[in-house]
């Protein structure tokens, strides 16, 4: 007897995603939400993308997924950032418009066929009568709701306190009850958890901030749109503005730094160090004189600005006067004050490459609640826990992303491999791969694993492919077009030329007019040639071993010569590949080649879904 | 990353009743375990049982030494199996069948010396300090080896990568962040960094010992077969070498013919298979050479001692030498630890009295087709004929003093020379020039990992919007 194939508990970003990604399998989900009018909500920066999660958001949208698809229909500010740089550290960001965002995901969600919304909280997992796997989710009104599988999405809810100066309540998001029982179930099944604190910056009345003197930082025009669905974008661009702190604003921090709940010790958990709080910048770089602050409008019409740079946890009254120290902020008033939030987050050490909980077979799990920050990094996770959550419902194998094939896969192997002390964030530098995994090319690098798993349309498919050979032909122009004694080809691989500079010299090229991904990726192609030559003898070293799959019902107990410690940890981990087998904390190499001989011995047909490198 | 199992017959080639394959790594045991017919215990052990060749089981025995506790640090198991080469043959190509899917391969020359250093048996500096040790030429050389021997070296190196990561840091800075965070990262900030890397990466090449390029030839023979007179004749000098350095000049000796060949003289020991430290004698240590500290020599003994079973697998050419009056093979036995080829049979003495019969009988089968040199220190007779075979055979190319650190070093040095023409095309290409370069300074086996990258942005910059 099931409800359902999926039960999401939670509606953030990767709740949206994991619900979204069951229905478009044809499974049927449930998502359960404490508020629906609160689905896709953007809790901090009204902002989608930047260095790396750009990155991740494109992944997710090669993969069907809706967060770039939502970004382009609701952003009123989109940047390439990086662009001085190469091909494979340039990221998309978009500033959203906060209301128009959310109203647009809720729309999303009732739309999807097969996924159902069920407005409650959910206060219990349910596992099967012999405890070995997943049966349900029981709500706080006694509810019981039957499925093999369940993704939690909790965010910051899990156990969640906010912090303001003295002020300290139970609470998931500002005006929002947390969920406060799911840490006590999942601690019934011996599930250790972690905790962590991130913050957010006071949001400031628009109509009470001076602009005139203020640095402005307009959008790229044309805007280059964040999906690879989206053809062109047509929007008014809004502004943001730059500002500064200074030594008055520094004062008055430094000397009420002793009401921060951070520095009186209250809250445990540890922060993000790459968005330290406002206090925490300030009395760690004593000697910087100013910080930056970005004035960011969280709407079109919307009357709040996000002060971004200045997250903060000092007393509310604190807060005003330092703001008022800032140009352009002499006379604002505070919409919302800033506050610290520290809730549980699974150590990680406990989910496997498939995002689910090793030691309960059916929970799933992704976004904040496995110790990463940021609605990108939630949004992947939330694509990988659905689609595997979906897959085992049906008793299909489980989809393992590698770290050569795409920032998902870095980011799920990262936290497979250690507990991060501190809100786990994507950077370039994470990915070993880093030429490989542009933002460019993630619909062409996804390719394969989203044709197998059917998560897009064919319309989509036949796009990549219209890209994919427009791509090759522009290639095969740059490499017969000579002038000056050497092919275009030639002249792009120089340092500082640009594609538009070639283009300038070919009409043939220009006819083809490329998109701007398409002339991304062909520069990085003609440009990294050698370079990515080396980096793919690197990633075929890696996955020879790292692909090979141990099946469900692999018996560690019948390898010879396993050392009885080893053979416990990895019967409990059940990895699910031999790479990961090699991760598993305490498990030595020859345990993993013991292994690797059964595996040998068995001729195992190798099953499930192993994506190509593009 | 999974490392590699490798294996390679540890005992003389074609020679002896006995002959020892050593397997070494990672599935050594899950391997050997394939082959051998009886329970491989996972914990020290010899076990007497048999060997599957063939689907015919031969009488065997099995050493089991798991890592870190064996010669190259890693899991190692010996199998030692009677000593016909067509039995080793079969069962060196059965091993390495089987075993192909994980990552078992032929153990290049040298290559057990190199994991055991590579796998902190011996710290690779330490290693090429006490390569260093045993050539040195003078007082000065000598008083270099012994700071090397305490870590010098290695702290150099130590070093070097701090540098590494400091630049790689600030250009993961500019590249993971927004110029508005960080500052904008320019060349001028990073190329004088990378200058510096290079330049003290050649400074410190500069410091390794001279090299060898061609061949390194191991001289063996009983004792009194009059190999260090062969070695100094050919040398053209009169003394032993480095006669000043506690337990070297009875251990092992290396010298240079040339710019060429370099021979390694090892009287006796390597003969007599288990000789210990002790037997060793030692020359005092001169105070005025070692300064404050001086490296205990019962240390210095036992390292070089161990040094010298591993130079038998870094010398994969080697010279029979035999005393034409009393005529005897070298012991088959002797510990040497990897595949060896025998170059010519020496018969030296031969301005004595002596049976040209005697020397022929002794001479066993395998060797039947060598060249034979007749030679004598005192008359200094053949050895033009020797030195020229030598140099004929130079061409071999066998790992030379200061390999690995040199290969390190030379890695290093063009890694920075990259990464710094890499700049104008871009820093993230910079910035995979010095990965590269870390990985090659790393030689570990973890995963790729950005934390402690991370920390030294965080370390340096106030970042977060």
């Amino acid at each position: 007897m099931r409800d359902f194939d999926v039960i999401v508990i939670g509606g953030g970003h990767a709740g949206v995603e994991a619900a979204s990604a069951v229905a478009r399998l044809g499974a049927r989900a449930a998502m359960v939400v404490l508020d629906p009018e609160a689905i896709g909500r953007m809790s901090c920066n009204p902002a989608i993308g930047g260095l790396a999660k750009g990155q991740l958001v494109r992944e997710v949208d090669a993969l069907g997924g809706e967060m770039a698809l939502c970004t382009d229909a609701t952003g009123i500010q989109f940047r390439m950032l990086n662009t001085s740089k190469g091909p494979a550290v340039r990221s998309p960001r978009a500033q959203c418009d906060r209301e128009a965002y959310n109203r647009e995901m809720v729309a999303r969600v009732f739309a999807r066929d097969g996924l159902s919304v069920v407005p409650g909280e959910a206060v219990r997992i349910l596992a099967a009568a012999n405890g070995d796997h997943v049966a349900g989710v029981e709500l706080a009104d006694g509810t019981r709701l039957a499925a093999p599988a369940v993704v939690l999405t909790t965010g910051t809810f899990l156990g969640g306190k906010l912090f303001a100066g003295a002020d300290e309540r139970p609470g998931g998001r500002h005006g929002e009850p947390p969920a406060a029982r799911i840490s006590a179930a999942l601690r019934e099944f011996g599930i250790r958890l972690g905790r962590h604190k991130t913050g957010t910056p006071p949001r400031l009345h628009r109509d009470t901030i001076d602009f005139s003197g203020l640095e402005e930082q307009l959008g790229d025009e044309p805007p280059q749109p964040f999906s690879f669905r989206t053809e062109r974008l047509e929007l008014e661009q809004l502004p943001c503005w730059l500002t500064h702190t200074n030594e008055r604003t520094h004062t008055i921090i430094r000397d009420n730094a002793h009401h921060s709940p951070m520095f009186r010790g209250l809250i445990q958990g540890s922060g993000p160090r790459y968005c330290p709080s406002v206090e925490d910048k300030v009395v760690r770089f004593a000697d910087k004189p100013s910080h930056l602050i970005f004035l960011e409008p969280e709407g079109r019409d919307s009357t709040e600005v996000y002060p971004n740079g200045i997250s903060t946890s000092l007393p509310v009254e604190v807060q005003e006067r330092f703001l008022r120290t800032i140009p352009g902020l002499e006379a604002v008033e505070i919409v919302r004050p800033g506050y610290a939030v520290e809730y549980d987050y699974i150590l990680t050490d406990q989910i496997r490459g498939d995002l689910q909980v090793a030691t309960l077979p059916g929970l799933f799990a992704a976004g904040q609640i496995n110790g990463t920050s940021g609605y990108e990094e939630a949004a992947g996770q939330g694509l990988v826990a659905g689609v595997n959550a979906a897959r085992f419902a049906r008793g299909e194998a489980p989809v393992v992303i590698d770290r050569a094939t795409a920032y998902l896969g870095v980011m799920i192997d990262d936290l497979c491999r250690v507990n991060p002390d501190e809100p786990y964030r994507m950077f370039t530098s994470r990915a070993e791969f880093r030429l490989l995994l542009r933002s460019d090319n993630a619909d062409r690098r996804l390719l394969p694993l989203a044709r197998e798993l059917g998560l897009v349309d064919a319309g989509f498919l036949a796009g990549v492919q219209r890209k994919e050979d427009r791509v090759r032909g522009a290639r095969e122009l740059l490499d017969k077009v000579w002038r000056d004694g050497r092919t275009l080809t030639e002249w792009l691989r120089r340092p500082g030329v640009g594609f538009a500079e070639v283009e300038a010299h070919c009409v043939g090229l220009a006819a083809l007019a490329l998109t701007a991904q398409e002339r991304s990726e062909v520069e990085a192609e003609v440009k990294y040639e050698g370079y990515i030559a080396r980096q793919r003898i690197e990633v075929e070293r890696l996955q020879r071993l790292e692909h090979k799959r141990i099946p469900a019902d692999f018996d560690y107990a019948q390898v010879p010569g396993l050392s009885k410690e080893s053979q416990e940890r990895l019967q409990q981990r059940r990895p699910l590949t031999v790479g990961e087998a090699s991760r598993v904390p305490g498990v030595r190499q020859p345990d993993v080649q013991l292994v690797l001989v059964m595996l040998q011995k068995h001729r195992v047909p190798k099953s499930g879904v192993t994506p190509a490198t593009s | 990353m999974l490392g590699d199992t490798i294996l390679a017959l540890a005992s003389p080639d074609g020679g002896g009743d006995r002959a020892v394959v050593r397997i070494s790594g990672p599935a050594a045991r899950a391997l050997a375990g394939l082959a051998f017919a009886g329970e491989l215990p996972d914990r020290r052990a010899t076990v007497e049982g048999h060997l599957r060749v063939r689907s015919r089981l031969v009488p065997a025995m099995a050493l089991v030494m798991p890592g870190p506790r064996s010669f190259t640090g890693e899991d190692v198991v010996e199998l030692h199996l009677p000593g016909s080469s067509q039995l080793v043959t079969v069962l060196q190509e059965e091993l390495l069948q089987a075993g192909s899917e994980l990552g078992v391969r032929a153990a290049q020359p040298g290559e057990f010396t190199a994991r055991a250093c590579t796998n902190g048996r011996l710290d690779l500096a330490q290693a090429e300090g006490i390569l260093m040790l045993l050539h040195a030429a003078d007082r000065r050389e000598l008083a270099a080896s012994v700071q090397w021997l305490r870590g010098g070296m290695s702290e150099a190196m130590g070093q070097l990568r701090q540098r590494l990561e400091d630049v790689l840091a600030l250009l993961e800075s500019g590249l993971d962040f927004a110029a508005d965070e960080t500052g904008a990262v320019l060349p001028a900030d990073v190329l004088p960094a990378l200058a510096g890397i290079e330049e003290r990466a050649a400074a410190l090449l500069g410091t390794l010992p001279a090299v060898a390029p061609g061949g390194e030839v191991l001289l063996r023979g009983r004792a009194n077969a009059g190999k260090s007179a062969l070695a100094n004749a050919l040398a053209g000098r009169q003394d032993v070498l480095v006669a000043a350095v506690p337990g070297t000049t009875r251990d092992l000796v290396r010298i240079e013919l040339g710019d060429e060949v370099a021979l390694w003289d090892a009287p006796g020991d390597l003969d007599r298979a288990g000789a210990d430290a002790a037997t060793v004698d030692r020359a005092p240590v001169d105070p005025a050479t070692v300064d404050r500290a001086p490296v205990d020599p019962a240390t210095v003994d036992r390292a070089a001692l161990a040094l010298r079973d591993r130079l038998a697998g870094r010398a994969p050419v080697a010279l029979a030498v035999l005393d034409a009056t009393n005529p005897r093979w070298p012991n088959a036995a002797a510990p040497a630890a990897g595949a060896m080829t025998w170059l010519a049979v020496v018969v030296t003495k031969v301005d004595q009295p002596h049976d040209l019969a005697a020397v022929e009988r002794a001479i066993p089968a395998v060797a039947g087709e060598l060249p034979r040199i007749f030679t004598s220190a005192v008359a200094r007779t053949g050895l033009g004929e020797l030195r020229a075979l030598l140099l004929r055979a130079a061409g071999a190319g066998a790992s030379a003093a200061g390999g690995p650190l040199r290969q390190q070093l030379g890695g290093v040095l063009a890694s920075a020379r990259r990464a710094a023409a890499a700049l104008t095309d871009g820093p993230e290409l910079a910035a995979m020039e010095l990965q590269g370069a870390l990985r090659v300074l790393r030689a570990d086996a973890s995963g790729h990992s950005a934390e402690p990258l991370l920390d030294r942005i965080y370390g340096r910059f106030c970042l977060g919007k």
